[in-house]
C-alpha cells in the first residue's frame, strides 16, 4: 500500500510542478492531465470508487479537453508561444513560502492522534445511491445553490469573452 | 428518508424572488433592450432589478417572528438576526442599482444587473447559513459574481488586471478556505457550526486544529481584506466600474463579517486564545489582534500617500477592517454586538461614498483627488454628502462612523475589566484614527478649498441624489439615534 501511495503521490507532484514550469501551453496541459490523474488514483486507494470516477469524467474527459479547445481557438494550434519563464524572479520566494507551510503542515499532521484514528475508506456497497439521496435530502440547498452558481459562471464566462458591442 | 421541502422554500423566499428576477432581467434586456440606447436600458432593466429587491424584502417580513428554526438537513437557519441582515443587503443592492443606473457600466446591460442580483443571492445565503458547506457555496456564488463584475470594463485595461488579481488571489484564498474546512471536518466530523463547536468542546484542541483555523481564517481574511490578504483590494477597487466597487466593498464586507463572528463565535468559541497584552495565547484572538495592528498601521499608513479617491478609500477600508477586527478579539457578546453594528454604519457610510466617487467621477474626467478641486460649487449637494460619509469614516461625533468605533473600542477595553489586557490595541486604533483624520481632510480640501479648473456645475439626476441622501441620513440617524439598533442587535446577540 505504502508503495503505491508513494508513487501516486510522486506522479501527482511531479505533474503539479511539470504544469507550471513548462513553456509550452499543450505540454502544460498534459502535465495537468497527469496531475488529475494521480489525484483520482489517490480517491481509488482511499476507496472513493465514486470520486475517483467522477474525477477522471470530470477533470480529465471534460476541463483538459476544454482547456485544450481554448488553447487551439485563440492561439496557435501547437501552443508555442507560452510566455518567457513562467516561474518569475521571486521563485525562491514562492519555493520558500511553499516549503515553511508544506513543513509546518508535516509537523502538526505528526503531532495529531487523528490520523491513526481515521476510519480508511468508505467500503460499504452502493455508495452512490447513498451520495443521490443525500443529495436531494439533507444538501438539497447547497446543490440549489451550485445550480445557480453555474448559472452565474456561464454568463460571467459569456460576458468576459464577449466583445463589446458597438454604442448605440 | 422524507424530507419536509416546504419549510425550504419558504426560508429561501427573498433568494429564490431574486434569481427569477435576475433571470428576467436577462430576458428582458435581451428582447426590448437592444433597440434603444444603452442609458435608456440601463433605466429600464435598473427598474425591474429594484422592483425585484423591493418584492425579494417581502418573505423576509413573513419570516419575523421566527426564533432559531433549523432547516431539514441543518444547511439553514432563520432568526431575527438573519432576517436584519438580509434587509441591510437587500437595500444596500438597491442602492447599488441606483448608482448603476447612472454610470457607463458597457453594452451589456442585462448581463450587468443579472450578476448584480446573483451576487445578493449570494450574500443573503451567506447570511442564512449556519453551516460549513452551504457557507462555502454562497461564498462562491458571491465571489465568482464579484470577479466577473470587476471585468465588465471591457475597453480599460486596468479593470481587466483588476478583475484578474481579484480572481487569482480569490482562487487561492478559497483553496486555503476549503484545506481549512476538510480539516476541521476530519476532526470533528461535523459541518454545522454548533456541532463543531460542541465536538470540539468535548473533544479539547488538536493540533490540526490550529492548521484548520488558520485556513478558515486566511480564506475569510481574504474576503474582509485584512492585511496580510489586502493586496487584491487597492487594485480590484481602482480598476472595478465605481458601483461594483461600491458593491464589493460593502455588501460583501458585511456577508463576509457576518460569517465571520459566526464562525469565530460559535464554532471555534473553544479556540479563543489571548490577545492581552503580555498574556499571548495562542488560538484565533491572538491572530486577529495582529492582523488588526497591521491592518489599522498599513491601511491608514498607506492612505495616506495615495492620490487616487478609489485607492485612498481601499487602503481606508483596510484600515475599517482593522477596528472591525479589534471588536472581534474581544470575544464577548458586546464586542461581537460592536462589530456587526459597525459593519451596518461602515457598509452605508462607504457605499454613499463610493457612490459620489461614482456620480462625480465621471462627470468630472477622472477619479484623482485633483479632479475632485473645487467640487463644492460644481456639485453642492454632493459635495455635503460627501463631507457627511468621510466624517463618519474619520469617526467625528455625532454621525455614526463615531458611535460606531466607540462602542468597538470600549467592547474591548471591558472585555477584560481589571488588566486592561487590549488597551494597547484600543491605543493603537486611536492614534491610527487620528492619522486616518490626515487624508480624509486632505479629500476635503481638494473639494473644498482649492479652486476648480472648470467651474461648470454638475448636473447629476434625482434618484441617485436621493439614494445618497438616504445613506447620509441613515450615517446621521445611526450616529444620533444609535440606541434601538445596539439594543436590538444586542438581544440577538446574546441569543446567537
Amino acid at each position: 500500500m505504502t508503495i503505491v501511495f508513494l508513487t501516486l503521490s510522486a506522479i501527482t507532484v511531479l505533474g503539479a510542478l511539470l504544469a507550471v514550469t513548462l513553456r509550452n501551453l499543450v505540454h502544460c496541459l498534459l502535465a495537468l492531465v497527469l496531475f488529475f490523474m494521480g489525484i483520482a488514483g489517490h480517491f481509488f486507494l482511499l476507496k472513493a470508487d465514486f470520486l475517483g470516477a467522477v474525477q477522471i469524467l470530470i477533470y480529465i474527459g471534460a476541463v483538459a479537453v476544454l482547456i485544450l479547445f481554448a488553447i487551439m481557438l485563440t492561439r496557435n494550434i501547437s501552443g508555442t508561444e507560452g510566455g518567457r519563464g513562467s516561474l518569475g524572479g521571486a521563485w525562491w520566494l514562492g519555493v520558500g513560502i511553499a516549503t515553511t507551510l508544506a513543513g509546518a503542515m508535516c509537523v502538526f499532521v505528526r503531532r495529531s492522534d487523528l490520523v491513526s484514528k481515521l476510519p480508511y475508506g468508505a467500503t460499504e456497497e452502493g455508495v452512490v445511491k447513498e451520495i443521490g439521496k443525500l443529495l436531494v435530502t439533507d444538501w438539497v440547498v447547497p446543490l440549489e445553490i451550485m445550480a445557480v452558481l453555474l448559472t452565474a459562471a456561464l454568463i460571467g464566462a459569456v460576458v468576459i469573452a464577449l466583445e463589446e458591442e458597438k454604442k448605440r | 428518508m422524507s424530507v419536509a421541502y416546504a419549510p425550504i422554500v419558504r426560508a429561501l423566499g427573498s433568494e429564490t424572488a431574486l434569481v427569477l428576477v435576475a433571470l428576467a432581467v436577462l430576458t428582458l434586456d435581451f428582447i426590448i433592450g437592444r433597440k434603444r440606447e444603452v442609458a435608456k436600458r440601463r433605466e429600464l432593466v435598473g427598474a425591474v432589478a429594484l422592483f425585484g429587491l423591493a418584492l425579494s424584502a417581502v418573505p423576509l417580513v413573513g419570516q419575523v417572528g421566527m426564533t432559531n428554526v433549523l432547516l431539514p438537513g441543518e444547511t439553514l437557519v432563520v432568526n431575527p438576526l438573519v432576517i436584519i441582515f438580509k434587509f441591510v443587503l437587500i437595500v444596500l443592492t438597491a442602492v447599488t442599482v441606483l448608482i448603476s443606473i447612472d454610470h457607463d457600466i458597457g453594452t451589456h446591460v442585462g448581463e450587468y444587473f443579472a450578476m448584480l442580483l446573483f451576487g445578493a443571492i449570494g450574500m443573503l445565503l451567506l447570511v442564512g447559513t449556519e453551516e460549513f458547506l452551504t457557507i462555502f457555496v454562497a461564498l462562491e456564488l458571491t465571489s465568482i459574481s464579484l470577479y466577473v463584475l470587476t471585468a465588465f470594463h471591457k475597453n480599460s485595461l486596468r479593470s481587466q488586471e483588476a478583475a484578474l488579481k481579484y480572481f487569482l488571489f480569490g482562487a487561492i484564498a478559497t483553496a486555503f478556505l476549503l484545506f481549512g474546512l476538510s480539516y476541521i471536518y476530519g476532526l470533528t466530523g461535523a459541518t454545522n457550526l454548533r456541532d463543531i463547536g460542541a465536538a470540539l468542546a468535548k473533544k479539547g484542541t488538536d493540533p490540526l486544529l490550529g492548521v484548520g483555523l488558520l485556513c478558515v481564517l486566511v480564506g475569510l481574511g481574504f474576503k474582509v481584506a485584512m492585511v496580510p490578504f489586502h493586496l487584491w483590494a487597492p487594485d480590484a477597487y481602482e480598476g472595478a466600474p465605481t458601483p461594483v466597487t461600491a458593491f464589493i466593498a460593502t455588501g460583501s464586507k458585511v456577508a463576509s463579517f457576518f460569517v465571520l463572528v459566526k464562525v469565530l463565535m460559535v464554532a471555534f468559541a473553544g479556540a479563543v486564545g489571548s490577545a492581552y497584552w503580555g498574556a499571548f495565547e495562542s488560538g484565533w484572538a491572538m491572530v486577529l489582534g495582529l492582523t488588526a495592528t497591521a491592518s489599522m498601521v498599513l491601511g491608514n499608513c498607506a492612505a495616506i500617500v495615495q492620490r487616487n479617491v478609489k485607492r485612498l478609500l481601499a487602503y481606508s477600508s483596510i484600515a475599517h477592517a482593522g477596528y472591525i477586527l479589534v471588536g472581534l478579539v474581544a470575544a464577548s457578546s458586546t464586542g461581537a454586538t460592536a462589530v456587526l453594528f459597525y459593519v451596518i454604519v461602515y457598509a452605508i457610510t462607504n457605499l454613499g461614498a463610493f457612490g459620489v466617487v461614482a456620480a462625480l467621477a465621471s462627470r468630472a474626467g477622472g477619479d484623482d483627488l485633483e479632479h475632485f478641486n473645487g467640487m463644492a460649487k460644481r456639485a453642492p449637494f454632493l459635495s455635503l454628502l460627501m463631507l457627511v460619509f468621510v466624517l463618519s469614516l474619520a469617526g467625528i461625533p455625532p454621525l455614526g462612523g463615531f458611535f460606531g468605533k466607540f462602542y468597538l473600542f470600549a467592547a474591548a477595553v471591558e472585555c477584560d475589566a481589571e488588566m486592561f489586557g487590549l488597551l494597547w490595541l484600543v491605543a493603537l486604533g486611536i492614534v491610527m484614527s487620528a492619522v486616518s483624520l490626515y487624508y480624509y481632510l486632505v479629500l476635503m480640501k481638494h473639494m473644498y478649498v482649492l479652486p476648480a479648473k472648470d467651474e461648470t456645475r454638475i448636473a447629476t439626476p434625482g434618484h441617485l441624489k436621493m439614494a445618497l441622501a438616504f445613506c447620509a441620513a441613515g450615517v446621521v440617524l445611526l450616529g444620533v439615534f444609535p440606541e434601538p439598533i445596539l439594543a436590538l442587535l444586542k438581544a440577538l446577540v446574546v441569543r446567537l
